[in-house]
């Protein structure tokens, strides 16, 4: 991935301020990816940062290497673009783990490789912890963390609201109180 | 409701399906719902130099202990700004308002 420098510099322009320059992105959907984007970095090592999947993810559409599709919404379209540069990073993770495992074949002097497509210890790990952390944020709602346990099973909407027993006017508050605790630590400018 | 989840493979999936879960309830919030969050963080994203845009428009606010691994808790000394060792370091005391002459105890 690429490392952005720490933009402390005014005089720097950041992909972000293209995007509004050029208008790609509106203030609110800028902001708005700014949540995807904090929320996509969950589970990363603390060297990815959010601003570097916003960033990576404007700059892959700024410079023409992905084109957004006639009739689909910038933020969903750029969520999916931090969405596959997230699993890039695994992959590239995994692949230099993979080499380190190689063991030589019997037969010939060449290397085997071991990739399965398996996640490694550490994002095993990583997303342990960050299921727990994103469990807390939810702590004093006991729907919202049925919610939760529902989605981790892979329960789709309606399965969940059926199996918690809940209305569908209960379950959408339920939503809404989910998105607006989402929303907020997606806001927020305490750095993780 | 809560299943027990062994495997790391196991983890990892059921992480993922948490955040794409979520993800979807960001990307389908409403614009009404982004401010009224902005709002509870006291933000004001209309306004300019709003801190709902830092890391995006302006600069994330970095220390120097981003860069120096300083112990950032540890209060600077009035003096050249040096730093006072924990236990040296006190909570500054709050001096006590005093009464002033003819003044009462409900400050009349």
């Amino acid at each position: 991935m690429r490392h952005f420098p720490p933009l402390t510099d005014p005089r720097i322009v950041r992909p972000s301020e293209s995007a509004l320059g050029l208008g790609l992105v509106t203030d609110l959907e800028l902001l708005r990816l700014k949540t995807l984007a904090r929320w996509y970095a969950r589970g990363l090592p603390p060297d990815v940062t959010w601003e570097d999947l916003i960033q990576e993810a404007l700059t892959r559409i700024i410079v023409g290497k992905r084109q957004v599709p006639d009739g689909v919404a910038i933020v969903a379209f750029l969520a999916g673009v931090m969405r596959s540069i997230r699993s890039e990073h695994w992959q590239r993770v995994e692949g230099t783990g993979a080499r380190g495992r190689s063991v030589r074949s019997q037969s010939a002097d060449r290397p085997v490789e071991l990739v399965d497509g398996a996640p490694g210890p550490d994002q095993a790990v990583m997303a342990q912890q960050e299921l727990a952390r994103v469990r807390e944020l939810f702590a004093e709602d006991p729907t919202a963390t049925a919610i939760l346990d529902g989605l981790a099973r892979g329960l789709t909407a309606e399965e969940l609201r059926v199996a918690l027993g809940l209305s569908d006017t209960d379950y959408a508050s339920a939503r809404k109180r989910m998105r607006r605790v989402l929303l907020r630590e997606g806001l927020t400018c305490v750095q993780r | 409701m809560r299943s027990k989840i062994t495997t790391p493979v196991q983890r990892v999936a059921a992480f993922e399906r948490v955040l794409e879960g979520l993800a979807e309830e960001l990307i389908d919030s409403t614009d009404d719902e982004l401010l009224e969050a902005a709002r509870d963080l006291g933000m004001d994203p209309g306004m300019r130099g709003s801190a709902a845009f830092i890391g995006l428009k302006y600069p994330a606010i970095r220390g120097p202990s981003d860069f120096f691994g300083l112990p950032a808790a540890l209060p600077v000394a009035a003096d050249g700004g040096r730093r006072l060792p924990p236990e040296q370091a006190r909570t500054p005391v709050r001096k006590k308002r005093r009464k002033r002459r003819g003044q009462g105890d409900d400050g009349t």
